[in-house]
């Protein structure tokens, strides 16, 4: 062999051993440079655990008198059954055996089995745990269970309007609606993290380093809510609505002194553990505070608020009705075009005249009229403590017309909500005190620092002797005016409203209602305030024969649980 | 004597270091043992709290599950299903009973 051709072998032999390490070289530098974070994480993820721990959603109590409290809304665990395509080894089986458990077509499952390198296909969660420990005993390769925290409301559709839901957006939880979304920052609570060693099971090691921040759990909501009358206002009020084919309504309970909700009801109402199964997202809407309704004659009182407060009138302060009123090329008339003569202010109201309440306005006069409507708390939100509610439309009144002064002054052209105007007779009740309405009465955060909700009072608004006249107005137009909600013994002021309903295609008015009422008791030291409205009832016209029993029914009811005692 | 003296010397140092050796080996022996018995104690502590966690995850789903019977028993759908079935009798009067100041009820002492 010669000299020459050996150094080629040689040559040869270096040139290789050169590629291949330069081949590694470049590889390693991929690896360990370019490549760094993917590898790196990825041994990580091998040896370590980096798990977001979610925390415990606040609970929310409603209470009962003799402050005991009751869940109404919690968590369970529930069982949630997912697929794993890419480990399932018969798709048929799994399809046919889970189909009729999970209550999903055997196709459906097929088509989530398609992909054979998909991890995770969610089938179905909320599985009963019947359900549950029949899948788990069929043992499939591929078909897992995991356990998951979902919102529980143990009372069904209870309050379901001011409760809201907890529904998903976003693939988050989040509350919807209510006071599931009003509190949805004190409920959530706060998400922590551990990050630890694992084992070859990937379980926390506890021999290695680990760093934990726990998660914060929500605060807890009390409410002002009181569970035996919210329950009995909604069967009572409810059964009203089925009778005379309301197309909804609401219902509320207030302590006047306090601006405390006791019972807050809105039909049609909802399950919010079935909130899936709600067609119509206007049921998911809670009618006292986010629907405005024109009022009708239950807006009376406030005119004569203001007539009594500025001194313009009295209730013996007399007119003489004609049964109608002409403003400019308009003509007011009183209901069924009744004439009722020479009549007082305190027969005003027992009678719901029209005109006297026309009477009284232009003795006040527009612009003052107007003031004490607005100091009533009309044309803002009341600052309860629940999403979306909406203020009243003062619209009309504002552009300072004669005839639009004079139709409020009746309740027709301006629109309120039944919050509003619930509020402003609890100013009355009130000895002239406008308080806020609330629902929560305290939040207990995770570490039990407690939070009360103390009653804000808005502003007087009238004179408490103006709010004890204007009473005793309403007293009588109880005892005259209505005699369904005359009971033994109790003082109880009151009124109805049965108000049109504008016309949706026309100028002007449809032939549908909406019947009101409000009263409260005992009317000289109140400890209640009922608020009912019923929407286009069929088959009865006024407020007076539709509301009155169901709201002497829940007058005596109340009575009975307070135990207020007669007071004649 | 002076050769005498240096051997003992050396011979002493010779031991000493023979010792130290020993010591530092025994030493290395005992804290290997030590690490060992540690070690064990950890792991068996590891294997005793995921023990401990699991029968408290198991106690804590059952009282879960408890809890929610309770509350569903209490939900006012079932009381109001209860009440059916025991012939309760709507109250249409109550007698208030006026209380008079000044005075005030003993009870006897036995």
């Amino acid at each position: 062999m010669s000299k020459d051709h050996r150094s080629s072998r040689f040559h040869f032999l270096f040139a290789i051993i050169l590629i291949v390490f330069v081949c590694v070289a470049a590889r390693l530098f991929s690896l360990q440079i370019i490549r760094h974070n993917f590898y790196a994480a990825l041994a990580r993820g091998q040896h370590e655990v980096l798990q977001k721990l979610i925390p415990l959603r606040g609970e929310i109590f409603i209470q009962e008198k003799g402050n005991v409290w009751y869940p109404l809304a919690i968590n369970r665990d529930y069982q949630t059954v997912f697929l794993a395509p890419n480990e399932v080894l018969n798709k048929e089986e799994v399809a046919e055996k889970l189909s009729p458990l999970v209550e999903i077509s055997t196709e459906k499952i097929l088509e989530k089995l398609q992909d054979p390198v998909d991890p995770y296909e969610p089938l179905k969660s909320k599985l009963d745990d019947e359900v549950a420990e029949k899948i788990k005993s069929l043992n499939l390769a591929g078909v897992h269970l995991i356990s998951e925290s979902w919102r529980w409301y143990p009372q069904g559709a209870l309050a379901s309007p001011v409760l809201g839901f907890v529904g998903i957006s976003d693939s988050q939880k989040i509350g919807q609606y209510g006071l599931e979304q009003y509190y949805q920052k004190e409920l959530e609570g706060k998400g922590g993290f551990l990050q630890s060693d694992k084992d070859a099971a990937g379980r926390w090691l506890l021999m290695g380093d680990y760093n934990l921040e726990p998660a914060e759990n929500g605060a807890a909501l009390y409410l002002t809510l009181d569970q035996n009358i919210q329950y009995v206002v909604e069967q009572k009020f409810k059964a009203v609505l089925e009778k005379w084919g309301a197309s909804g309504g609401c219902a509320i309970v207030l302590e006047p002194k306090t601006g405390a909700v006791r019972a807050m009801a809105s039909f049609p109402d909802f399950d919010p553990n079935e909130y899936r199964k709600v067609k119509d997202a206007n049921n998911f809407m809670n009618s006292c505070t986010q629907k405005l309704y024109e009022p009708g004659s239950v807006f009376k009182p406030v005119v004569m608020a203001a007539g009594l407060d500025t001194g313009k009138i009295s209730p013996e302060t007399t007119y003489t009705d004609t049964g109608s009123i002409q403003i400019g090329s308009y003509t007011i008339q009183n209901s069924q075009e009744k004439v009722y003569g020479l009549s007082t202010m305190t027969r005003v109201l027992e009678k719901s005249i029209n005109t006297g309440a026309v009477f009284a306005q232009r003795l006040i006069g527009g612009g003052v009229f107007k003031d004490y409507i607005e100091a009533f708390g009309f044309g803002e939100v009341c600052g309860v403590d629940l999403v979306g509610e909406v203020s009243g439309n003062l619209n009309n009144i504002k552009e300072n017309r004669e005839i639009n002064y004079a139709t409020a002054s009746f309740g027709q052209g301006i629109s309120v909500t039944a919050l509003e105007m619930a509020s402003a007779l609890g100013a009355i009740a009130n000895e002239g005190k406008l308080m806020q309405p609330h629902i929560v009465e305290k939040i207990i955060s995770a570490n039990g620092e407690q939070k009360e909700i103390e009653p804000r009072f808005v502003r007087q608004v009238i004179s408490p002797q103006t709010a004890g006249k204007l009473t005793a107005m309403l007293v009588s137009t109880v005892r005259n005016g209505y005699d369904k909600i005359k009971i033994k013994g109790y003082f109880i002021a009151g009124k109805t409203g049965t108000a049109q309903i504008p016309s949706e295609d026309r100028r002007g008015y449809s032939d549908e209602t909406i019947h009101s009422f409000v009263g409260y008791a005992p009317a000289y030291n109140p400890q209640f305030l009922i608020f009912l409205k019923m929407e286009k009832p069929h088959g009865i016209q006024f407020a007076s024969e539709s509301l009155a029993p169901v709201f002497a029914d829940l007058a005596q009811y109340l009575f009975n649980y307070y135990e207020i005692p007669p007071e004649e | 004597m002076t050769y005498y003296r240096h051997r003992n010397f050396s011979s002493s140092s010779e031991k000493g270091k023979i010792a130290l050796g020993i010591a530092i080996i025994f030493g290395l022996v005992l804290l290997s043992v030590f690490y060992l018995v540690q070690t064990n104690q950890l792991v068996a502590k590891n294997f005793e709290l995921r023990t401990f966690h699991n029968a408290l995850s198991e106690r804590q789903a059952q009282n879960q599950k408890l809890l929610i019977s309770l509350t569903q028993i209490r939900s006012l759908n079932s009381l109001e299903n209860a009440a059916k079935n025991l012939n309760l009798v709507v109250v249409e009067k109550i007698n208030y009973l006026k209380a008079v100041s000044g005075f005030f009820a003993l009870s006897q002492q036995p």
